[in-house]
This record gives C-alpha cells, structure tokens and sequence, in this order.
C-alpha cells in the first residue's frame, strides 16, 4: 500500500525581491527615471528566466518609492511570473528614510518567516536624503532580516549622495554601482535582476563568523557604459 | 513494555545539489549500528554548502563519528554504572560542563590529523590571511558543519545541537514536541553556528531530560534540509505523527524502504537542500 508523503505543505522558500526607487523631482530631469522604468521593464524575462531556473526558490517582488514620503508601489510580494512594471513618476523630496522604514515593516520576523532566503534589497538614487534617513537605516538594521539582507545601491548621476548609499550598503568594501547614463543603469540593473538574483536564489550555508561582504556571494559588476555616454 | 528499541537513519542529495553537481555533504551515524537495546545514539550533521567549505561532507562524517565516540564510549561510562541508578542532578552537570568542551576539542583534533594527512593544495586565488598567517582555526574552515545528537538511556534523553536542524519527539497519541533547547536566533537564512568555529563549543546547546514518564514513541533528527521544505513549523512537526502513523500501519522496515523517495520529494518539492534523519523508535507498550 502506498503511503502518503510525511507532514504537512511542501513549499520553495520564499526569496524576497525589493526594488526601492527615488522618485524625486531630479529623478525627471534629463530622462532618469525613464531610463529606470526601461530598465526594470527589460530586465523583468531576464529575472523569470533565473526564477525558472531555480525552483527551490520562490522569488517574490515588491517596489517602494519614495519623494513626498513613501510608498509602496508594488506592495503585493509578486511572484516573478505575474510581476509587471507600472512606470514611476518623478516629483517632489527624496524622503528615503521613510521608504527604508516602510521596508524595516516588512521584514520583521513575524512578517518574513526564518525559512525564507536573505532578502534582496536594491536601492536607488539620484540625490541626498531629505528625511531622517538615519533613522530609517537603525530601523532596517534592527531587524535580522535587515541585517542579513543583501543590500546594493546604485547611484543615478554625479548629484547622489554615495556616502548615504555606502551606509546603507554596510561594508566598506562594496561601493555603490555609479550609473551615469541610460546604458550603465540597464547594465546594472541587468546584473542585480540576474547574476545577483541567481546568486541569492541558490545559498549555500556558511558560518556565523565566516559571512563574506555580502549575506551570499556577489558576482562582479559590469563595468559601466563609456565615458562618452554621460549625461547625468 | 515489550519488544525492542529500532533505529534508522536515512541521507539523501538534494535537489539542488543535483542540479549543480554538488555531494550530498549531510551525514548520519546510529550506535550501536544495529542497536535494538539501550543505550541508543543517534547523530546527524549538515557540511556548509559555500564555497569556502570544500572539505564539508568530511567534515559531517567526522562530526557524527566523533559525537558517536563521545557519546557512547566516553560519556556512558561516566554517567552509568550498570545495575546502579544514576545520579540525575550529576549526570546533567557533567554533560553540562564536559561534553561540549570534549566534543569540539575531539572534532577539531581529528580534522587537524586529517588536513596534515591530507593537506589542501594552496589556493592561488585565495587571498592572504589577515597578517600573512594562516590561524589553526582557519585550517578548519573547509570542513565546516553543523550536528545534532541525541543518547538515550533508560533514565535519561540527552540532545545536543550545535547549528541549524531540528529534534522532534513524538509521543504514543501522535503528539509532537521539541526538546527543550536554548534558542539561539542567530540561525537564520543561510548563517549558521559550526564545528569549526572559534569558540564553537560555546554554541553547542543541550536538552536533558528525565524520564519520569513514558519515553517518546518516536525520536527524530534531521538536518535544515528538511523544515526547511515545508510551508511553516506545524507542517513539518506533522512529520512526526505521519511517520509513527505509517511505522505502526506498515512497520519500519517498510517505513524505511520508502524514506529515501519521500525525503528526495520533498527536497525537490521544498527547499532543494540535503535531508538527512535519524530516527528512533520506541518499543511498543503492552497495552498498545
């Protein structure tokens, strides 16, 4: 006689995606956040692609935004299949403290389960706080899946504050990734929603005292588009 | 009581660990190999997968080899003289104050005589050692893993856990419970205490229980592999009452020859991970 299966709902584990993306008015000068929006948009086959490919991970993605505030802008946690981009709109502050609270909620342990993966964190900017953004980072890193989360920054522009990125990112010797034009930003893009995302899909365990830079292991970035190109 | 103690341990690859060519680096160990009397030890351990521990799956062979010879040849004579009830308030001290210590230390003795017996090649991509000088405990890094054991005794549960894994007991009515072990909330996601850290017998925690009532029906260790293949905790503690339910419909042997398909599904199902267990089970009671 057959038996069935022991215990109770198998499931992948859950691998949380957040995409935290500065909308502020800056973000519409000189074609920036179009520029992001593409580049999100183009990366989205890629991001199924490395999902299929490892189905022991269930990837799920969100968006915050952030300029007047923050708010979510894709708050359902979607799974990669059914994840579609509505174009960000550029106005107002660059509240980024609020938006790394609002994500600080979201990984609570009561929220974001232990069996999950390290979540994948990508932050965006094209300028300086204008919030308490300390704040914001002390209640992202109070949680543990704040602090184990992989944390990559990618500045827009010679204007974003890089020291404020580099604190959020939390080890000195990983940079942000410097996009100064349209062709860097989908480069780097590409590499967090593929290379990145395949890399945190697939962990291997290590020990408390021996976690490299980052929770999993970071491929190399691309290096950014020519020099010629700049326009930010 | 009637009959006899039974035991088992199963390993099986992950899923994942299919896909990218990776060894099943988990490990298992019963003792007695075939023991159907008490006193019983069961040990599981979990070789890190990352990419810095090359040696893992050697490492969670010594782990249970070593908490099989601490447990059953070095602790036992201490705590039990046969034919003489044991002091429980000193057996749970000694295990308290003695066992974690001499379990790291063995481990780490033993790696050692194997990694000069059988050196790593020096890796030309590897970069200096902090100083320019490689630390006795750096030697351990490759052969990193985690365990779990448990000795059981006829006085006495003893369960130790050092890493992440999970200890069900299950009792004659299906209930399923944990031994009380200190929580230790640094597990989480893909991070994990080790034999070959440091100060790793500071991170070994013990369980000791008692047994003023009936021993549990049914004993099991497995390593993360597995909870980590189910929706939340209550669906993985339900393995613990549908695996008594099916050895008493079909018997163990019949159990066991299942196992190895059922936790290779559930692996492919779930977190793709290594699944190793150990088990076992209690005689059955008379009046059952």
């Amino acid at each position: 006689m057959e038996m069935k299966l022991p215990g109770g709902a198998l499931a992948s584990r859950p691998l949380h995606f957040i995409w935290i993306a500065d909308c502020s008015g800056s973000m519409g000068r000189r074609g920036k956040v179009q520029a992001l929006n593409n580049a999100i948009r183009e990366a989205i086959p890629h991001m199924v692609q490395v999902a299929k490919e490892n189905p022991n991970a269930q990837v799920l993605v969100r968006a915050v935004k952030f300029s007047n505030g923050s708010q979510w802008h894709v708050a359902r946690p979607t799974p990669m299949d059914q994840f579609r981009w509505e174009d960000l709109e550029a106005d107002g502050v660059t509240d980024m403290g609020k938006a790394l609270q609002l994500v600080a909620e979201q990984l609570d342990i009561r929220v974001m389960p232990v069996r999950a993966l390290p979540p994948v964190l990508v932050l965006v900017s094209d300028g300086k706080p204008t919030d308490d953004f300390s704040a914001g980072l002390r209640a992202l890193m109070e949680q543990p899946w704040g602090k184990k989360a992989v944390r990559i920054a990618i500045a827009i522009g010679d204007d974003a504050d890089k020291s404020t990125l580099q604190r959020f990112i939390g080890h000195p010797e990983l940079e942000p990734l410097q996009a100064n034009n349209a062709e860097s930003l989908v480069r780097y893009i590409k590499w967090v929603s593929t290379a990145v995302l395949q890399s945190a899909s697939s962990p291997t365990s290590q020990t408390l005292e021996n976690a490299p830079l980052s929770n999993v292991p970071l491929p190399p970035a691309p290096e950014a588009a020519p020099d010629a190109n700049d326009v930010w | 009581m009637s009959g006899s103690w039974q035991t088992l341990g199963v390993s099986v690859r992950g899923a994942a660990h299919v896909r990218r060519g990776a060894p099943n680096q988990d490990a298992v160990r019963l003792w007695p190999r075939k023991g159907d009397s008490l006193p019983l030890v069961l040990a599981v351990s979990d070789g890190h997968g990352g990419a810095a521990y090359t040696r893992s799956q050697i490492g969670a062979a010594y782990a249970v080899n070593t908490a099989v010879h601490v447990l059953a040849l070095d602790l036992l004579p201490r705590l039990i003289t046969p034919g003489v009830a044991p002091d429980l308030t000193m057996v749970k001290r000694t295990c308290d104050e003695w066992l974690p210590k001499v379990l790291v230390r063995r481990w780490q003795e033993r790696i050692r005589r194997y990694d000069r017996r059988y050196p790593l090649p020096p890796d030309p991509g590897a970069a200096p050692a902090a100083g320019g000088n490689e630390t006795p405990a750096s030697r351990l890094t490759p052969y990193g893993a985690t365990l779990i054991a448990g000795l059981l005794t006829e006085h006495f549960h003893l369960y130790l856990q050092l890493g992440d894994g999970d200890i069900l007991t299950v009792a004659a009515d299906g209930a399923v419970s944990r031994p009380a072990l200190p929580v230790d909330t640094r597990l989480l996601g893909n991070e994990t205490t080790s034999l070959c850290m440091a100060d790793a017998w500071h991170n070994v925690r013990l369980a000791f229980q008692p047994l003023v009532a009936e021993p549990p029906s049914l004993v099991l260790l497995a390593t993360d592999g597995y909870a980590n293949s189910f929706v939340d905790g209550v669906s993985f503690e339900q393995v613990g009452a549908d695996l008594l339910a099916a050895i008493g419909a079909q018997g163990l042997a019949a159990v066991g020859a299942q196992l190895p398909d059922w936790l290779a599904q559930t692996s492919a199902a779930g977190s793709g991970d290594d699944i190793t267990l150990a088990l076992a089970l209690a005689p059955l009671r008379s009046s059952e």
